[in-house]
């Protein structure tokens, strides 16, 4: 049986120093005046341009394409923070975490010298391409085409559930460049398309928390040029994976809604319960932990590895870990959700149930994850 | 700096070797498991934190650790933890510890046990290996007490996995050994940090015997390992144990580090206490019949589960001491609070 890897000894002085740095930073910012549940799912790119000027955006990057050569640690700690203050982190939240990674690992010198510094400087966003109408879980089937045609390619399809194509710059889609029907995988690429594509046309779908934030995309004759195919030519299964090892792993998985937690201790210190109490121990006893796996995969990533594993374990703990917070704070001792309130916990609460059902479900949902686990304990 | 996973496989190796089927049952009818004791003396495992070749204090707790790794993941019968805990305590009160098998109280506050005049008195309940031990950890106050087993009252007792927890009472019994300045709630810190660390390997034993049944057993033409539904329950179970490690190991280095050790130590023993516990449920449910058998294995792992989730703190104990904690810090947040703990 495999092991998974994670080793919580993480202590290193400059994660301190870049905490108090990014706390400094977060307590003098103007849109930290409301904290947000699922924050990492509210949009404000003014708030994100502050941040990469600040030098919080692609912090781990070469610093010839406009990163800051930080540890992958480093950058833990200032996602951390970013999350359990509550920050509305969408705009860059894509770009930084996983397209600009795979630039980095596949792109050509030029794709990065051109769009890096640009993510960099939190000015430029990107969005996943991944999930189809009739290809959600079984990603693989995907049937959006990308023939090529003498100075590059033209797309055809459709893409669902593109969280903010419609104020992002680039989608990085994965589209079928191959009809051979005996390499499901290995007819696969990614290529990087600008959202403002003649032929691209974006249609909104707004979520249960009525707020539009998804969309769907549809490619009619779209035409770009040869150098926007990212990596190798069918090698996009295998790029997809490395994506989803930086898509999973992070604290966004059991921090999204932390704010929701600090406002229940806030009231709780006024109308303090054995209850409260129990369920606030409850749930950091269930948290701390999963920092420790988080950060030790952050260690892993940074490190050049690949900790699928590792990724699907924090996900699936972590999003449940989330729901359960939810969950029991409405269903067990505060019931008095409204998304219109002034009260911070009333809204905080409404925000966290009413984002709650999708923790489970994006970036692979719970199924999906305990299969990979299962596959990696060696059970299929 | 010693070489922690050749320490754990040594005793992995040593345990395996004198645990045999007749010295398990002869520890569950209470047999105290003499070869097997003599063997791992031998080996200088028992005083884990002694060999430590730094004599740094942490180095002493990662070998420790991976003594009871060791011992955990194959349900050894004896007081190891017990042991290099009740030595850890006295050395650092300054008394020696004598070599044989050690015990100690259960530090939770029941206790009733009164030192005065260079005498003790009063009552410990569920005292691991009472019987067996040369000597006895207790606190009277801010006391610490050594005392011999055999200058009290013992009424034997066992816990559902056969180890022995017994009653002994005393009655103006001079210890071996006193010292002042005992901290009863660290103690109870640390013993909750090794418990969970005992809880989460017991799982993680647990856990790997149910792959490689699910693997095994064939059921309507292929591996039950096939079937979806078992696949997500063990899936399940692997977060559990993996996050119930990461608390232990947290837990440790707030003990080495000297950070915030009844956070860590609260969070550990609460974390592995809940995730033992499903996993002992899954792995059941995974075995059918077949695990619930007392010539199959798996119950000396999920027995040990059982009894050592209500020792040295249950989860809701726990949870409540970490809330309370929380919510004491008035003015401070909580997320400053567990990124301070570390
Ligand atoms: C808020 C949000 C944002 C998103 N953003 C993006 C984005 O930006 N880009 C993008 O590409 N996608 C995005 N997604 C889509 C997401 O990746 C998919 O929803 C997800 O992969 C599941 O696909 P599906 O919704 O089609 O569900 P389905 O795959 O149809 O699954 C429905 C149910 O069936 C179960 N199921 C499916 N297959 C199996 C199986 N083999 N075994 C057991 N159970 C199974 C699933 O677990 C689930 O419970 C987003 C989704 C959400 C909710």
């Amino acid at each position: 049986m495999k092991t998974p890897n994670f080793d919580a000894r993480m202590n290193f002085p400059e994660m301190e120093r870049v905490r108090a740095e990014i706390r400094e930073f977060l307590a003098a910012d103007p849109a930290m005046a409301t904290p947000r549940a699922d924050c990492w799912s509210h949009f404000d790119d003014a708030f994100s341009r502050r941040l990469g000027q600040a030098g919080y955006i692609g912090m781990t990057w070469p610093k010839r394409y406009g990163g800051h050569e930080r540890s992958s640690l480093e950058r833990y700690v200032v996602v951390e923070e970013l999350l359990a203050a509550g920050a509305p982190a969408a705009a860059h939240w894509i770009a930084d975490r996983q397209t600009g990674p795979q630039l980095l690992r596949f792109g050509t010198e030029e794709q990065r010298q051109r769009i890096l510094p640009a993510i960099a400087r939190g000015e430029c966003y990107c969005s996943i391409g991944m999930s189809e109408p009739d290809s959600g879980s079984d990603l693989a089937s995907v049937r959006t085409r990308a023939t090529r045609t003498g100075d590059g390619w033209v797309i055809n399809g459709r893409k669902i559930w593109t969280t903010y194509a419609h104020r992002s710059h680039y989608i990085l889609m994965l589209c079928r460049t191959s009809e051979d029907a005996s390499a499901r995988h290995r007819g696969l690429s990614q290529i990087l398309v600008p959202l403002d594509s003649p032929g691209l046309s974006i249609r909104p779908i707004v979520n249960m928390a009525g707020a539009h934030d998804f969309n769907e995309v549809l490619f009619e004759d779209v035409h770009v040029p040869a150098d926007a195919l990212l990596g190798q030519e069918g090698a996009g299964w295998d790029q997809v994976m490395s994506e989803l090892a930086f898509e999973r792993s992070g604290p966004e998985r059991f921090l999204s809604s932390f704010v929701l937690l600090e406002a229940f201790v806030e009231r709780a210190r006024r109308e303090p319960s054995a209850e409260a109490a129990i369920l606030i121990g409850s749930l950091i006893s269930r948290l701390a932990p999963l920092r420790g796996m988080s950060m030790s995969i952050a260690a892993q990533l940074g490190r050049g590895e690949l900790p699928n594993f590792e990724a699907a374990l924090v996900k699936e703990t972590g999003s449940l870990l989330e729901q359960d917070l939810t969950e029991k704070i409405l269903g067990e001792i505060a019931p008095e959700a409204d998304p219109t309130s002034e009260d911070k916990f009333r809204r905080l609460l409404a925000e966290a149930m009413l984002h709650a059902p999708s923790f489970s479900i994006r970036g692979g949902t719970r199924e999906i994850l305990r299969g990979i686990i299962a596959r990696d304990l060696g059970l299929r | 700096m010693s070489d922690i996973a050749l320490i754990e496989e040594t005793a992995r190796r040593a345990i395996a070797d004198g645990l045999t089927p007749e010295v398990i049952e002869s520890a569950e009818a209470g047999e105290w498991s003499e070869a097997l004791w003599n063997r791992l003396e031998a080996q200088g495992l028992l005083q884990p934190a002694a060999i430590a070749e730094s004599g740094d204090p942490a180095e002493g707790l990662e070998i420790e650790a991976a003594v009871i790794r060791a011992a955990s993941a194959s349900a050894a019968p004896l007081p190891i933890a017990e042991t290099a805990l009740a030595g850890w305590f006295l050395a650092r009160h300054g008394i020696e510890a004598p070599s044989g098998p050690l015990s100690l109280a259960a530090l939770n506050g029941a206790e009733q046990l009164t030192f005065s005049g260079g005498k003790a008195s009063g009552r410990l309940e569920r005292v691991p290996w009472a019987r067996d031990s040369v000597g006895i950890v207790a606190v009277a106050g801010d006391t610490l007490l050594f005392i011999d087993p055999r200058s009290a009252k013992l009424t034997r007792g066992v816990n559902m996995a056969g180890e022995p927890r017994d009653t002994v009472e005393f009655d103006a019994a001079a210890p071996i050994a006193s010292a002042a300045g005992a901290d009863r709630e660290y103690m109870l810190c640390r013993c909750a940090a090794v418990r969970a660390l005992q809880l989460a390997e017991a799982a993680a034993r647990a856990l790997e015997m149910t792959v490689e049944y699910a693997g095994q057993r064939k059921q309507f033409g292929r591996p039950i390992g096939a079937f979806q539904a078992i696949q997500h329950q063990i899936a399940a179970a692997a977060g559990e144990v993996a996050s119930a490690r990461v608390a232990a190991q947290q837990a440790r280095l707030a003990i080495a580090e000297g950070g915030n050790v009844l956070f860590a130590c609260a969070i550990a023993k609460a974390r592995a206490n809940d995730a033992a516990g499903a996993v002992a449920r899954m792995s059941h449910q995974v075995h059918g019949a077949i695990g619930f058998a007392r010539e199959y294995q798996l119950h000396r792992f999920t027995r040990r589960i059982q009894s050592w989730r209500g020792e040295y703190g249950a989860s809701a104990f726990w949870n409540r001491r970490i809330g309370e904690m929380i919510l004491n810090e008035r003015g401070r947040s909580v997320w400053s609070i567990v990124t301070a703990a570390g």
